[in-house]
């Protein structure tokens, strides 16, 4: 087994659990699946890290597994553990409708990624072409679930999906920018899970279709 | 001075309200709020005046001060200053009447300079990292603004808005990623150096276009979404209508504004990559035409007066681009007329502020004979929203005269558009605020008469501050000195081949 193979298992795995965030019903499975594709992503920074000699990504995939692989789920089971969010998760689209949409996505990335030349100035190709994929996914789970927890891991799948991008193109992420990002993603799901906790007192359920009293 | 102490201040001043105060001590945390304004705009006029008048740039290698940050910087600050005044009132007024606790007093007084510190960071940054990081940071303090008051419609609000910004950003910082990429291979730059606007600009020709296109493309969606363009604007009407009034002014007066220039800063660089500035003027004269056209129609049929305020910050960010978009020459009216809205506007939130605290509604069909009742902040709230339209002396009318002509010799038709949504908008809002600011009152059981009469206080002295300097900016313009200033902040975001 060669650093490759570690190389496709990771790539493999960070979308395969995607797919089944997206498509899960429980809440429990939901942050279990992202936490399995937080691991497979930190995965994937060491395998980078060891084919470029860089330290720098050792410390880089430590630092995703434990304040995204450990902190966040930590977070948001507790969160709806403690305000009594309902097991079963919402959605406006069926789960199983979105391998429908996802096959789609594929295909359709899949065209735009070999017709416009741009993407061809990237280097490990199909890394980007997974990113775009997962930082899609995440759009499409935002989107098609109803739920504030599904719409919270759905903005923090995208933000994989941009992390990906950044460990296969560049060579050493800045370090400002690594815990820039580190800091700003913990911040805002420690704010989203606030929210969720006072949507969840206030209206009795996590069900974002509640929050209409604004609509036009 | 430096902006490390600057920044330094305003998270000392963030955290004050968290020492071990007591309950009767919420009017000296009120009184501290004050003073914190007045230090920051103290130490931001140290650090900013002498590059507007000196034409200087300040670069330490980290932070970064042209004519247009510092002039920028100096509006934040400002408003902070007088938001800060206002607060004294308002907070007070909604502590005594029970409408909020002492901790959320704390929370709003820890929040808000560090809102003011994300937005001076950005408008000071060098590093376009540090520029989304701060961008970001925005969106961070002041997601508890917005949710301030923990009813329905501020949950909401406060969802929309943090989960709309945060993709929206995160979009930018796919782009940002993409710069870094093509100049750390492109040019050769170290990773650092590759997220520095000031060695990016240096090294342009060894940019690739076709990514710096692409990369454009994300920044100006992400963070476009924070300026409130069509149609990423739908958080910007429930954030800025369910927030505090003075937060109200600080959202559309300088937060647009600081979105907008994260925007431009990234416009100058690829306008330097690609050699021409065509490219991205089009975005903002398409972008800005819609969210003009758009924000226009919808706010005809709002029935709340600070959602209508809102409305039309998005149809003045719209402005302010189609300005851009019209190339150099509109750029001058552009700044005249950021300035304006900025002052203007958070003149108009103060106002409704203290109709607010009166009425207890925002809905403006449950509000009658505001000139009776608040003869000053009645006067006063009909006054600026004449200025926001454009009548004169307001710095408005200057500014969007310069910009129809301009438009008048490049788009005949668009500027015809434009001058017609503007006459629209005019009849449709003063129709809509004279309404419920002069109608005669209608009394009902559940509706008792309310007592009439106010003191003119320190809200209506800042409010006519804030009037009298939008006309004095606006003179400023006719003189050399302001005509010099003026045309030094324009260069900085002007592409000269």
């Amino acid at each position: 087994m060669n650093l490759d193979f570690f190389h496709f298992l990771s790539a493999g795995g960070i979308f395969f659990s995607t797919v089944f965030a997206l498509t899960t019903l429980r809440y429990q499975s939901l942050i279990s699946w992202y936490r399995f594709s937080v691991v497979f992503l930190a995965v994937f920074t060491l395998t980078i890290g060891i084919e470029r000699g860089l330290e720098s990504f050792y410390i880089a995939a430590g630092v995703i597994f434990v304040l995204k692989g450990l902190l966040i789920p930590g977070i948001l089971f507790s969160v709806a553990q403690k305000s009594g969010i309902a097991s079963r998760l919402q959605f406006f689209l069926r789960p199983a409708s979105h391998y429908f949409v996802i096959v789609l996505t594929l295909a359709g990335l899949f065209w735009v990624f070999n017709t416009i030349p741009f993407f061809g100035t990237f280097q490990n190709g199909y890394t980007v072409y997974l990113s775009l994929i997962i930082t899609f996914l995440g759009f499409l789970m935002m989107i098609t679930h109803r739920d504030i927890l599904s719409q919270i891991i759905g903005f923090l799948i995208l933000e994989n999906g941009i992390t990906l991008f950044s460990t296969a193109t560049l060579g050493s992420a800045p370090l400002i920018l690594e815990i820039g990002i580190s800091f700003v993603v913990i911040l805002v799901t420690i704010l989203m899970a606030t929210l969720t906790k006072s949507v969840q007192e206030l209206y009795g359920t996590s069900d974002t279709t509640c929050l209409s009293d604004l609509m036009e | 001075m430096t902006p490390f102490l600057l920044f330094s201040s305003l998270i000392a001043f963030a955290a004050v309200p968290y020492f071990p105060w007591k309950k009767e001590h919420e009017r000296t945390l009120r009184f501290f709020g004050i003073g914190a304004g007045v230090l920051t705009l103290v130490f931001t006029a140290v650090l900013a005046v002498p590059v507007l008048l000196s034409q200087q740039n300040l670069w330490d290698g980290f932070w970064f001060l042209n004519e247009f940050s510092a002039f920028l910087a100096l509006l934040i600050a400002f408003i902070y200053c007088s938001a800060t005044l206002v607060s004294y009132q308002y907070i007070g007024h909604e502590y005594h009447e029970n409408l909020i606790s002492f901790s959320q007093v704390r929370l709003y007084y820890a929040l808000l300079p560090l809102f003011i510190l994300a937005m001076l960071a950005a408008v000071f940054s060098d590093n376009i990292g540090m520029l989304w990081v701060t961008l970001e940071g925005t969106t961070l303090a002041t997601t508890l603004l917005v949710a301030f008051y923990k009813k329905e419609g501020a949950l909401e609000a406060a969802w929309k808005y943090i989960l709309l910004c945060s993709t929206g950003i995160s979009l930018g910082l796919l782009g940002i990623l993409m710069i870094n990429y093509a100049a750390m291979n492109g040019g050769s730059l170290s990773p650092e150096d590759a997220l520095s606007l000031t060695a990016l600009k240096a090294n342009a020709h060894t940019i690739s276009p076709d990514i710096m296109r692409w990369a454009f493309v994300f920044i100006f969606v992400g963070f476009g979404s924070k300026v409130g363009f069509f149609p990423l604007h739908s958080w910007l009407p429930d954030a800025h209508s369910r927030t505090p009034s003075p937060i109200s002014a600080l959202l559309s007066g300088v937060l647009l504004n600081v979105a907008l220039f994260a925007i431009l800063q990234i416009k100058g660089l690829t306008d330097l990559v690609l050699q021409q500035s065509a490219w991205t003027t089009h975005f903002f004269l398409v972008f800005g035409l819609l969210s003009v056209l758009f924000a226009s129609f919808t706010f005809l049929t709002q029935k709340h007066y600070k959602r209508l305020l809102a409305y039309s910050s998005i149809k003045h960010m719209g402005f302010i681009a189609f300005a851009i978009g019209l190339g150099p020459l509109g750029v001058i009216p552009a700044v005249l007329h950021l300035a304006g809205h900025a002052l203007t506007k958070s003149a108009l939130f103060f106002a409704a502020g203290n109709i607010l605290s009166k009425f207890k509604t925002t809905k403006s069909d449950h509000i009658q004979e505001v000139i009776a009742v608040l003869p000053y902040t009645g006067t006063l709230f009909i006054l600026s929203l004449l200025f926001l339209l454009a009548a004169p002396p307001s710095l408005l009318f200057l500014s969007e005269i310069m910009v129809l002509q301009v438009s008048f010799s490049a788009h005949l038709f668009l500027t015809f558009l434009v001058v017609f949504v503007l006459i629209l908008v005019f009849v449709g809002m003063m129709r809509h605020v004279v309404r419920f600011v002069l109608r005669k009152p209608f009394y009902t059981e559940s509706q008792p008469p309310i007592s009439s009469g106010e003191k003119f206080d320190v809200t209506h002295i800042v409010i006519v501050v804030h009037l009298v300097l939008g006309v004095l900016l606006g003179a400023s313009f006719f003189t050399d000195v302001g005509q010099g200033v003026l045309h030094a902040i324009a260069q900085n975001f002007i592409f000269l081949p």
